[in-house]
């Protein structure tokens, strides 16, 4: 038997591919998926762009409220303001890389590829990008006030310690988390989809 | 740019004219009947989702070729199940091809169940070049679907070929 021999099986199999497949059902599940994810997709956004000109919104008013003392509160305004800008930006450049199922295997695996490294930066860099900026703010943000407080220095430095308590805590969560997610659902996925663009192009 | 109710009558067309791409992917690379039916309906869905992209430069079995593999290659939902172990035996029974007496069906039976079993134990992209080479692709319309070169499609499939020759040892001679 040769190469000839098993195309010819391999062509007379008796396939019925789908044959309770309706393109109006289709069209109704597709019509649901994109609604669905483009919700989807419009909260979430919504919510990241939200939070953080809600957060700059309170430091905007709070600075606004103090007067010339709350000056410094501009600079966390703008962190603030500066992230939001980032996530939108990510959103945007995801958006405009996506490939279509119908691009050649290959450049469909390094567009896969390309994002998932894009994702996997992401989540290793949080803090650069994410916490950094966050803290930063935060931390303008409460010396600010806690130096225009009328309150004792022994009361200022406690809300300080307790404040810098929190910051630590929800940063190390925040970064830990999104370690797991890279080494978890990220790299494994990374490392199937490598092996099959390096045995795509390896000679033998 | 979504899909129309104008492509439904292409899409029918193209379902029925290549349904065998839809079978013989979801095959290659779902096991079990569940995951078959479900990499087979999610293959359907990616061609009803890019048909308004299709521009017919490429023929129509390519094209579909083309997202049946891109679809079957990055698919994740069942990936536990793909794990378990290959049940050689599940779901080939509806396979072989109306042979002519019932021994000729049982042997082409057992050839396409030994090469479906062989083909599963491929790597993913080998698994894709065999599948466009038995379906006759010439290396041009491989190159196509793949985006590697004629050179490099040639070389990539005498590879995978003969690594599934190894894996049908016995049922096979040779496959050049």
């Amino acid at each position: 038997m040769n190469w000839s021999d098993l195309q010819s099986v391999w062509s007379g199999q008796n396939l019925a591919a789908g044959a309770d497949f309706d393109p109006a059902a289709l069209q109704r599940d597709f019509e649901a998926k994109r609604r669905r994810l483009a919700r989807g997709l419009f909260w979430r956004d919504t919510r990241e762009a939200a939070a953080g000109m809600f957060v700059a919104g309170v430091f905007a008013y709070c600075g606004w409220q103090m007067g010339r003392a709350g000056w410094p509160l501009s600079a966390a305004v703008a962190l603030m303001l500066g992230l939001t800008g980032f996530f939108v930006r990510e959103r945007v450049r995801a958006h405009r890389r996506r490939v279509g199922a119908d691009a050649p295997l290959l450049a469909k695996l390094d567009a896969e590829i390309a994002e998932l490294h894009r994702q996997h930066r992401l989540l290793l860099t949080v803090g650069t990008w994410y916490l950094a900026p966050c803290n930063t703010a935060a931390a303008i943000f409460a010396i600010t006030m806690e130096v225009n407080a009328p309150i004792p220095l022994a009361a200022k430095l406690a809300a300080g310690g307790i404040m810098l308590g929190v910051l630590a805590t929800v940063s190390w969560a925040v970064w830990a988390l999104n370690r797991r997610a890279a080494r978890r659902l990220i790299e494994p996925r990374l490392n199937e989809l490598e092996t099959s663009r390096r045995a795509f192009l390896s000679f033998p | 740019m979504s899909p129309s109710t104008a492509h439904e009558p292409q899409f029918r067309a193209w379902r029925e004219e290549h349904r065998g791409i839809f079978g013989k992917v979801a095959r290659s690379y779902g096991r079990g009947e569940h995951e078959i039916a479900e990499l087979q309906q999610e293959m359907m869905f990616q061609v009803w989702l890019s048909l308004p992209r299709f521009s017919g430069q490429a023929k129509p079995s390519t094209w579909i070729y083309r997202v049946c593999l891109n679809t079957a290659l990055t698919w994740r939902r069942g990936a536990e199940r793909r794990e378990r172990r290959i049940e050689p035996h599940a779901d080939i029974g509806r396979l072989a091809a109306e042979a002519a007496t019932p021994a000729e069906l049982a042997g082409e039976r057992d050839l396409l169940e030994n090469l479906y079993v062989a083909i599963h134990a491929l790597a993913k992209v080998d698994r894709a070049l065999v599948l466009l080479s038995l379906d006759g692709l010439a290396y041009r319309e491989i190159a196509e679907v793949t985006g590697l070169t004629e050179n490099h499609v040639g070389v990539a499939l005498t590879r995978a070929r003969k690594r599934l020759a190894t894996l049908m040892k016995g049922a096979i001679d040779e496959l050049e």
